[in-house]
């Protein structure tokens, strides 16, 4: 877990550098629920919008989309990830004392200060790796 | 005045309203650099390591490394031993309560220099203070877990700490320490407002430790409301979270 973590960090830090490089730097993923190959291949991007498989691990079901303009990846967005559209809210009757629930929404008013913790799922890193591995092709 | 720096490994900012000049913000940034000097794992010379290394007697610790483990030793206990800053190698690493204890003391040298409008926000933890520069509280946002440029929450603590635990991309640096080897896959997120950010980071930690039982932890905590997300996007807040809540 730790190893892939630090892996995913140093995978998203060097696809914003070697981005600008026209190539970008990829771990070859094993199965996202053991381990991780450390080995790497660079692979030249080519521009479009490329989209990576689903993985349903144990987050949830995945899947991402890069767009590479200039051989730079311009944007990285997840098409399905665990959400809904909508807010629904219900009480939740398993356990006491009853707590509202809520699916996640995306809000839009402004804020003075970002607060928060940020996730890069396993799934989201093999999804993204998917997608340069097409762009690269 | 605003000003973002890199310290602790992790992006800092701290917003002064009416500051005329960077003094106080300079000394806050100095004041987090003898912390990170202190108390950061990864620094080899810093008094953590020296202490894990042995070459320092308890007796002969700093008065702040004495506090943060005496705060680690009582967290420890509030939490029946969900808090653990003792690795299973047998070193310390008190992270999870460091961040915290240094922002609220940032904090205080900002309020002993004469400012109450200010905020002061690391690595997604805040503590706020007074108002923003429109003169309204301070709104914070909660970042999603899943999109990072996206926040599913919209909260004024007004006054109140906010910190959160998560699976940061950072690593997974949370773990429970009654089952070191299974990872914490259940919830992803874990806000939670407290009467100052220590108090906010400390128990934050700890509840995330729990998984998925530790909103209701914070729910019966006296002064505390928590916002708890998990990994198929559905959030559970505590009964007294909506009265923070703008959005």
């Amino acid at each position: 877990m730790k190893i892939l973590s630090r892996f995913a960090g140093l995978l998203l830090s060097s696809v914003a550098f070697l981005g600008s490089a026209q190539s970008a730097t990829v771990p070859a993923v094993n199965d996202p629920m053991t381990t991780v190959d450390p080995q790497i291949q660079t692979v030249a991007l080519h521009d479009g919008t490329f989209v990576g498989g689903i993985y349903d691990a144990y987050y949830g079901t995945v899947q991402v989309q890069a767009t590479i303009t200039n051989g730079a990846i311009i944007n990285v967005s997840a098409l399905k990830f665990p959400n809904h559209s909508g807010t629904s809210r219900s009480i939740n009757r398993q356990a006491l004392p009853y707590l509202l629930q809520e699916v996640v929404a995306k809000q839009s008013a402004k804020v003075d200060i970002i607060g928060g913790a940020t996730l890069t799922s396993r799934a989201y890193i093999k999804s993204l790796r998917d997608a340069l591995v097409q762009s690269g092709k | 005045m605003r000003d973002s720096r890199i310290l602790m490994g992790m992006p800092i900012t701290v917003e002064i309203v009416g500051a005329r000049d960077a003094t106080t913000i300079n000394a806050v940034f100095d004041y987090l650099h003898q912390v990170d000097a202190r108390f950061s794992t990864y620094k080899d010379n810093s008094e953590i390591s020296a202490f894990n290394r042995g070459e320092v007697l308890p007796a002969n610790l700093s008065d702040e490394m004495k506090e943060v483990l005496q705060l680690s030793a009582i967290t420890r206990e509030q939490s029946r031993g969900y808090f653990e800053i003792r690795k299973a190698d047998g070193t310390l690493d008190p992270s999870g309560i460091v961040k915290g204890w240094a922002i609220n003391n940032a904090a205080k040298i900002i309020r002993s220099r004469g400012h109450v409008d200010f905020f002061v926000e690391a690595g997604g933890d805040v503590q706020s203070g007074g108002q923003n520069e429109e003169g309204r509280e301070w709104r914070v946002g909660i970042r999603s877990p899943f999109h990072s440029d996206e926040i599913i929450k919209v909260v004024t603590p007004r006054g109140q700490g906010m910190a959160t635990s998560g699976t940061y991309v950072r690593g997974q640096h949370i773990y429970n320490p009654h089952e070191p080897k299974k990872p914490i896959e259940d919830i992803v997120s874990l806000s939670v407002i407290g009467p100052d950010i220590l108090e906010a980071d400390r128990f934050a930690t700890a509840a995330f430790a729990m998984g998925a039982k530790g909103i209701y932890f914070i729910e019966n905590l006296s002064g505390f409301e928590g916002y708890m997300v998990n990994a198929q996007g559905t959030a559970t807040q505590t009964t007294g979270f909506g009265a923070f809540v703008l959005s």
